[in-house]
């Protein structure tokens, strides 16, 4: 569902037949959900099984264009997982095929999405990701980065995240010398 | 130095929690973490964590590594055979005209030796190494030898690595064996002691115990050996009841379990068939029939027992000779053990590795760290 701004009262308002769920982000902007997807993020759904989500669930710590990614990866799984249960042929032996093909469209989606993030972005997403305990999605972004540091010299990756040499000369002399075996590939 | 500001990271620094850079830690392989070690001193100290590392080696695929010494070009070779993809990688070493040959891998480290009788353990993917003390007997020191043997294990309860030594006693003709063993952190090895039981062969780790098929008066015992890494005691375990042993049998850790190798023998004709038992984990009792293979016909006598038996990549992987490695797959249709690689160029041992970060080294600059 997209962004509906100025929509006030209950959180858990039905709209098409789905139970929906209200977020706050951390600069004001209110998000509407699907609870089935809210279902995805083990934090949210904590809080929507204690109740008390009348008035909306604020998230200080996600702010809004990241809160909209998140919502993005939750509602497509849900409707994936949702496809797969009411498959007709999932009794049937065919649908492991079905069941396959689908998870590789997923899949490409997934890594579609974090493959079009600024690396800013890329990282408020993991936070939130660990912050509302959403694996897959947490998963597909480390996976991410960490594709971007395999291969590089530590000087390449304290220039992808901006981190400063804390070293000594003498220190990096020493542990470079360890390296007695070198790699041909 | 002097007027540096110790900040780990700059005012525009992205900053990852730390539970997240650990999750992309995990989904990183061996080389890449050894090379993080080196960005700053906060990712040395999560990637020093002895609870993360074995986390990681947890989740890491085993793999095959042949090791051998080129001659020609001064060199220590370590090839490792990674997954479904068939690649490899190399690793080489100056050999510094030793002759050094690998004892046994463990944890992703690789416990090496020389005809010296020393002992070197070494991670190749961090290239840190450790030379331990000089053991006490060295005679006869090789790769094949088995009076006298090395065999790196791990204590899964206390998380240290030791390496076990056996020696024979001070009669070689007496079924007496040595042991001393060295914790990665001593200064010295420690004589724990001696046992009846000359072993056949090398011996195995499987999961905190070194196991060893033992010979008694001049018929092939039908005893095991087993020695506990924590305890560092010796129990004695049977061989599994069986019409006759006429051939040859070996010990071998496959699928994280303990294995016994029968080769079939008729002692005039060369051998045929492999049968591998395995030990059931639970009650370390009872042996499970598991595999059964066919011999390709390439010895002459029965006097035979595969060297190197391991387990990779859905496959049983057999060293038959020093150049040959063979392969069976359970899930084909025969039994028969094909040839895995064309012969090498110059002979080599097996050996199954997990690559890891398992350090070797006690401190790294950091006071924080224990």
């Amino acid at each position: 569902m997209a962004a509906e701004k100025g929509e006030k009262g209950a959180a858990a308002k039905e709209v098409a037949g789905e139970r929906m769920v209200t977020l706050e982000s951390s600069d004001g902007e209110e998000f509407h959900m699907s609870e089935a997807a809210a279902q995805l993020s083990t934090l949210l759904r904590h809080v929507i099984e204690g109740g008390g989500i009348d008035n909306g669930i604020p998230l200080p710590k996600v702010a809004a264009r990241t809160l909209e990614k998140v919502i993005m990866y939750c509602e497509k799984h849900a409707k994936a997982a949702a496809k797969s249960d009411s498959d007709p042929s999932a009794a049937a032996g065919s649908s492991s095929d079905n069941t396959a093909a689908a998870s590789e469209d997923l899949e490409k989606w997934d890594r579609k999405l974090v493959n079009g993030l600024s690396q800013d972005a890329l990282f408020d997403l993991i936070v939130a990701a660990d912050y509302l305990v959403i694996d897959g999605l947490l998963d597909a972004t480390c996976r991410k980065v960490a594709d971007m540091m395999k291969g590089k010299t530590p000087d390449e990756i304290r220039k992808i995240f901006n981190i400063l040499n804390d070293f000594t000369k003498e220190e990096e002399e020493e542990m470079r010398r360890e390296y007695a075996w070198a790699f041909d590939d | 130095m002097e007027g540096k500001k110790i900040r780990a990271v700059d005012e525009n620094a992205r900053l990852i929690c730390d539970d997240a850079l650990t999750e992309v830690f995990h989904r990183l392989p061996a080389r890449s973490l050894a090379c993080c070690r080196l960005v700053c001193k906060s990712w040395l100290s999560v990637l020093s964590d002895l609870h993360f590392i074995h986390e990681h080696l947890s989740r890491g695929q085993q793999k095959l590594l042949l090791f051998a010494n080129d001659r020609v070009n001064d060199r220590s070779l370590a090839m490792v055979l990674a997954d479904d993809k068939e690649s490899m990688y190399q690793l080489s070493r100056p050999m510094a005209s030793r002759s050094i040959f690998v004892h046994n891998s463990c944890n992703g480290l690789l416990c090496l030796g020389d005809s010296t009788g020393a002992v070197e353990l070494l991670n190749p993917m961090t290239g840190e190494s450790l030379v331990l003390p000089m053991p006490m007997y060295t005679a006869g020191s090789s790769q094949f030898s088995s009076c006298n043997w090395h065999c790196l294990g791990f204590c899964p309860g206390t998380k240290e690595h030791k390496v076990v030594h056996f020696y024979p006693g001070a009669h070689i003709d007496s079924f007496k064996m040595l042991y001393e063993i060295y914790t990665i952190g001593d200064k010295v090895w420690r004589q724990v002691g001696s046992f009846h039981g000359a072993p056949t062969d090398r011996g195995v780790h499987v999961n905190g115990t070194v196991y060893y098929l033992t010979k008694f008066r001049y018929i092939a015992s039908s005893r095991i050996n087993c020695l506990n890494l924590e305890s560092e005691k010796i129990d004695v375990m049977m061989l599994p009841p069986r019409e006759s042993y006429g051939g040859h049998c070996s010990l071998t850790e496959l699928e994280g379990r303990l294995c016994l190798l029968v080769v079939d023998g008729a002692l005039e004709g060369p051998p045929r068939t492999m049968d591998i038992l395995m030990l059931n984990s639970d009650d370390k009792q009872r042996w499970t029939p598991r595999y059964h293979l066919s011999l390709p016909w390439l010895m002459p006598t029965c006097y035979f027992t595969p060297k190197h038996t391991l387990f990779h990549d859905g496959k049983i992987w057999v060293q038959l000779l020093a150049r040959n490695l063979y392969c069976y797959d359970p899930s084909s249709s025969s039994e028969e053990l094909k040839m895995a690689w064309p012969e090498l160029d110059f002979p080599f041992s097996t050996h199954t590795f997990i690559e890891s970060i398992v350090p070797l080294r006690k401190d790294y600059f950091i006071k924080q760290i224990q």
